[in-house]
């Protein structure tokens, strides 16, 4: 099953991450779920270059965060 | 049960004073009193002998053998002891023990850790993450749901993420636009 190499691939921080935006996902709100869903389709349909551009401004902000 | 004849009657007058007469606790009138009477009545009599008869036994069955007060003693000690052992069971956790118990406890020890890491699944490293392996099946339904909830942080605030990327590229595009009107006046 695809879903199950790629669990076994992350490292044991980003499953713990996993784990732990699941975890947070059951406690929101049903609109908030939606929200997230939506955003998520979205973000599947951007072309693939803006989809990196983000993910890398995202990835550098939170490693700014980090280092704060 | 046994059937126990009851107490002959006795005149209603005289009651009282034939109990006091048995136990002795008449006065000298009372008594020759009694003792005139109880030469004429056949019931008083017959009172006087029950009396005689049963008192002895009733005061008799109250007084218990010593065989059982000693085995009452032995209960009572065994119970105490009991009650007692039931409040310090911990105790016996760590009584000294036997010398030879300590290499067996040592070998008993090894030997489940040895058991449970040869056939825990595979090597040490998996036995370490398996906490970290207890995963809801929801996540691996199907790829996409492990991808949404690896980027749901960057989902969250994917809005501000665009429109920090729109005014970097209108800034960039205005900048690259100066540069081309400064290489056309040039």
């Amino acid at each position: 099953m695809a879903a199950n190499d790629n669990w076994r691939n992350l490292t044991p921080t980003e499953k713990d991450k996993v784990q732990e935006n699941y975890q947070r996902w059951q406690r929101l709100p049903p609109q908030d779920k939606e929200h997230l869903r939506d955003e998520w389709n979205r973000w599947q349909r951007l072309p693939k270059d803006e989809r990196d551009r983000i993910k890398q401004r995202y990835d550098r902000q939170r490693r700014d965060r980090r280092e704060d | 049960m046994a059937h126990r004849k009851p107490l002959q009657s006795a005149c209603k007058t005289f009651e009282e004073d034939l109990v006091l007469y048995y136990y002795g606790e008449t006065g000298d009138d009372e008594r020759r009193r009694v003792n005139q009477h109880l030469a004429e009545c056949i019931s008083c009599q017959g009172f006087v002998e029950d009396l005689r008869r049963l008192l002895p036994q009733i005061a008799k069955s109250a007084q218990m053998p010593p065989s059982f007060w000693d085995e009452y003693y032995r209960e009572t000690v065994a119970k105490l002891a009991q009650q007692e052992a039931r409040k310090h069971w911990w105790r016996a956790l760590f009584a000294p023990r036997q010398i030879w118990m300590v290499p067996a406890f040592g070998t008993v020890a090894v030997a489940i850790l040895v058991v449970g890491l040869l056939f825990g699944k595979g090597n040490l490293n998996s036995f370490m993450h398996r906490t970290s392996e207890r995963i809801p099946q929801e996540i691996l339904a199907d790829e996409n749901q492990l991808q949404f909830f690896e980027s749901m942080d960057l989902l969250e605030s994917l809005g501000t993420l665009e429109k920090q990327d729109d005014h970097n590229a209108d800034s960039t595009n205005t900048q690259s636009s100066r540069v081309r009107q400064q290489h056309a006046v040039a």
